[in-house]
């Protein structure tokens, strides 16, 4: 008896704890950087390498490209078939220029299989809403701006040379203006 | 008094029983209450793991893995790239091989809580399987940290870990110990004095430790008989031979004493967590590995402590990229056997507290 | 140790350079195999062992078919050897024959020895085991069904993770996935 009296008394201890659930559809779950989610996808950034396609377990990847006018590999098609996608990781893993990366979307439900078929479009869509679109834009116009401030700041000193002025107040202006 | 006995009865469980953890059927012959012979029907979720495989690269499989005994994917993972190393005789860095056991420890306590929770919810106490589940999450969160996933991690290549510990969770590791030793002091004050618990499992199910060979049953089916077997300690694997713990073992082999296993086990694995933590060295996590792995000719076999028991990778090979053959032994394919010669005799109502203490998962007997 | 000689696509036994100095594991574990087969065939007649090697580290005998129960309950059964636990069973289905390989532990002694032994891949039957060691029931049944070696003396001897109806055995290196497509009313779906 003495158990079970003892075991009741953890039971009620928790009665004072806060509570661990989440409210999942409402509040979202916060994943760690690492998150292995559904695929985004940079058109732009991929070279048609197919080592993602090679690499991965299921063959779940399909591409194509072609060559464009500069003699420069060009995406023209690529699919994830995510019914059989098990989310390894391994394809990000190989892509020598993070053209594929993976997201913290976690959603997939659909109501048929056809909706599962993932092309390139969606994936991009992906990227902007849930992947790293804001992170890369930010980060490039980041380096515009530092490569306009240093322009700037080169012609600031050319001119100074020119006329012997200070090109304190111009580069000033240009960090300013980040923000 | 005498047993009356009356028409036998054939009575079909699962396969979709929710105390069978998973798609198991078990066909049971009953004379009245007493269970006269038990056939166990396994398969329904065969996959072909060991046939994919063989056109599979070896760093291919690895996410394979993942799915055989998924509440301790690291363990498989550990198992399978274990084996190639073995055969490549390759050297893995330090760093890596202590993340290696950190995280593996780490999973055979989630995945023994695990079994604390889903027993005690096979002989009807629902509160113990919720409350593991908070524990749980804590060491699945630190996963989800380390390799980016909840349950199939696909953290462990030929040579050592796919990414290094991020910053500050090694001290999340360090505050999770002493958590866990208070919370498992927790369940002990909930579950082990439990006199409906323990007369429902003392004396249960008894194996004898001839049977336990006899039958290759591994773990802590064959621990709980007596038999200081740890597959750690016997023939240490990686670095387990630099950590100090004991092995456990029981005393009577019964349902209880598998239970009480597992439960000391986790605190065992918390020494080990806590020592390797103090001496992680700092350094790379993945060695030196051609970029192509290829498996010199030959046969190759090893095989670990799994959470289950012993987890072994047979690997054939014929010198190429892929395996000629692979073979998975699965320790709970194997403890399962015994199942059947447990069963008979017993009352129905005994049944699933005895299945369930076997601790099979079904995706790693099927395979 | 007996060098064989295998079809140039199945995997040699072991990997034995004569280039590179023999590693002292492998040679140790070759004697201590030999010793073992002087064992046995002091029992069982000069024919029981067919071949001694080492598979990597592991001490390697191999038997003849016939001989495969009694060999395996002698090493079981006897003082000097004591092998009483099955690690491991697996079946190779190797173009030729099919060999089926189990990985024997002694408690007693903590030692690993590997033993096989083969069949031809047509009407591929050997002893079964599982009156020596009740453990490999499944093992057997799983190599019955998946490669296809009729184990004689073997309890309940059923296809384990296939169904009944299921042609052919999925693991042998010949098996077509269209031996089983499923079908709907006669037609394939």
């Amino acid at each position: 008896m003495f158990g079970i009296l003892k075991g009741l008394g953890v039971t009620f201890g928790q009665l004072t704890k806060k509570k661990v659930t989440l409210q999942y559809p409402e509040v979202k779950p916060v994943w760690p950087e690492r998150f292995r989610g559904i695929h985004e996808f940079i058109p732009e950034l991929c070279i048609v390498c197919n080592q993602c396609a090679r690499i991965c377990p299921t063959s779940c990847i399909s591409l194509s490209g072609s060559r464009d006018a500069n003699k420069k590999m060009r995406i023209d098609t690529y699919d994830i078939n995510f019914e059989i996608c098990i989310l390894c990781d391994l394809c990000v893993e190989v892509c020598p220029t993070e053209a594929i990366r993976m997201t913290d979307q976690f959603e997939l439900a659909a109501y048929s299989r056809e909706e599962f078929y993932k092309d390139m479009h969606w994936l991009y869509d992906n990227h902007k809403e849930h992947g790293t679109y804001h992170a890369l834009q930010e980060a490039k116009e980041q380096a515009a701006k530092e490569q306009a401030a240093k322009e700037q700041a080169a012609k600031e000193a050319g001119a100074k040379e020119q006329a012997g002025r200070e090109p304190v107040a111009a580069s000033e202006a240009a960090t300013g203006g980040e923000t | 008094m005498e047993t009356l006995h009356s028409e036998e009865m054939i009575l079909n469980i699962g396969p979709q029983h929710p105390s069978t953890h998973g798609v198991f059927r078990l066909v049971v012959t009953i004379d009245g209450e007493q269970i006269v012979a038990a056939d166990p029907v396994v398969g329904y979720l065969h996959r072909g793991t060991e046939k994919l495989a063989e056109s599979l690269q070896y760093t291919q499989i690895i996410p394979y893995t993942d799915r055989l005994d998924y509440v301790a994917a690291m363990l498989n993972n550990y198992a399978l790239v274990h084996t190639v190393e073995y055969a490549m005789d390759l050297e893995i860095p330090e760093r890596a091989e202590y993340l290696r056991v950190i995280v593996m420890e780490l999973n055979r306590v989630a995945s023994h809580l695990l079994f604390v929770g889903a027993y005690l919810l096979d002989l009807g106490a629902m509160s113990p399987f919720l409350y593991v589940f908070q524990e749980r999450e804590m060491i699945v969160q630190l996963f989800n940290e380390i390799c980016g996933a909840r349950l199939t991690y696909n953290y462990m290549r030929v040579g050592g870990v796919k990414w290094d510990a991020p910053p500050g969770w090694l001290a999340k590791v360090r505050d999770f110990l002493p958590h866990m030793r208070e919370k498992l002091k927790m369940y002990d004050a909930l579950i082990s004095g439990n006199e409906i618990f323990l007369s429902r499992v003392r004396g249960m199910g008894v194996i004898t430790q001839e049977e336990a060979v006899a039958y290759s049953l591994s773990g802590i089916n064959l621990r709980s008989t007596g038999l200081r077997f740890d597959l750690r300690k016997k023939r240490p694997y990686g670095i387990y031979d630099k950590f100090a713990f004991d092995v456990v073992v029981g005393q009577n082999g019964d349902c209880f004493d598998r239970y009480w296993c597992h439960f000391l086990e986790m605190e065992q694995s918390l020494n080990i967590v806590e020592q390797a933590l103090e001496s992680i060295p700092d350094g790379p996590v993945l060695g030196k590995v051609p970029k192509l792995i290829r498996i010199p000719a030959g046969e190759y076999y090893t095989s670990i402590e799994g959470a289950r028991g012993e987890l072994g990778v047979y690997i054939v090979s014929d010198g190429k990229d892929k395996p000629y053959r692979m073979k998975l032994r699965r320790p709970s394919f194997v403890n399962l056997q015994i199942l059947s010669k447990l069963l008979i005799g017993q009352n129905m109502a005994n049944m699933i507290a005895i299945l369930g203490a076997v601790d099979i998962v079904l995706g790693e007997v099927d395979a | 140790m007996s060098e064989e000689k295998k079809p140039a696509a199945a995997p040699a036994a072991k990997p034995a350079k004569a280039a590179a100095p023999p590693d002292p594991r492998v040679v140790a574990a070759t004697a201590l195999a030999d010793e073992i087969r002087a064992s046995i065939e002091a029992r069982h007649g000069a024919g029981a062992v067919e071949e001694t090697g080492a598979a990597k580290t592991i001490p390697m005998i191999r038997i003849a078919p016939d001989k495969w129960r009694d060999v395996v309950t002698f090493l079981r059964d006897s003082e000097d050897h004591r092998y009483d636990y099955v690690e491991l069973m697996a079946g190779t289905d190797y173009k030729d024959y099919i060999e089926l390989v189990i990985y024997l532990y002694s408690m007693k002694r903590d030692a690993y020895i590997t033993v096989k032994t083969r069949t031809p891949r047509d009407a591929a039957s050997l002893p079964s085991l599982t009156p020596v060691f009740p453990g490999v029931n499944w093992e057997e049944r799983e190599v019955y069904d998946l490669l296809g070696v009729h184990f004689e003396g073997h309890p309940d001897l059923r296809r384990i993770m296939m169904w009944d109806e299921w042609k052919g055995y999925p693991l042998r290196k010949d098996y077509s996935d269209f031996d089983n497509i499923p079908t709907r009313g006669g037609e394939p779906r």
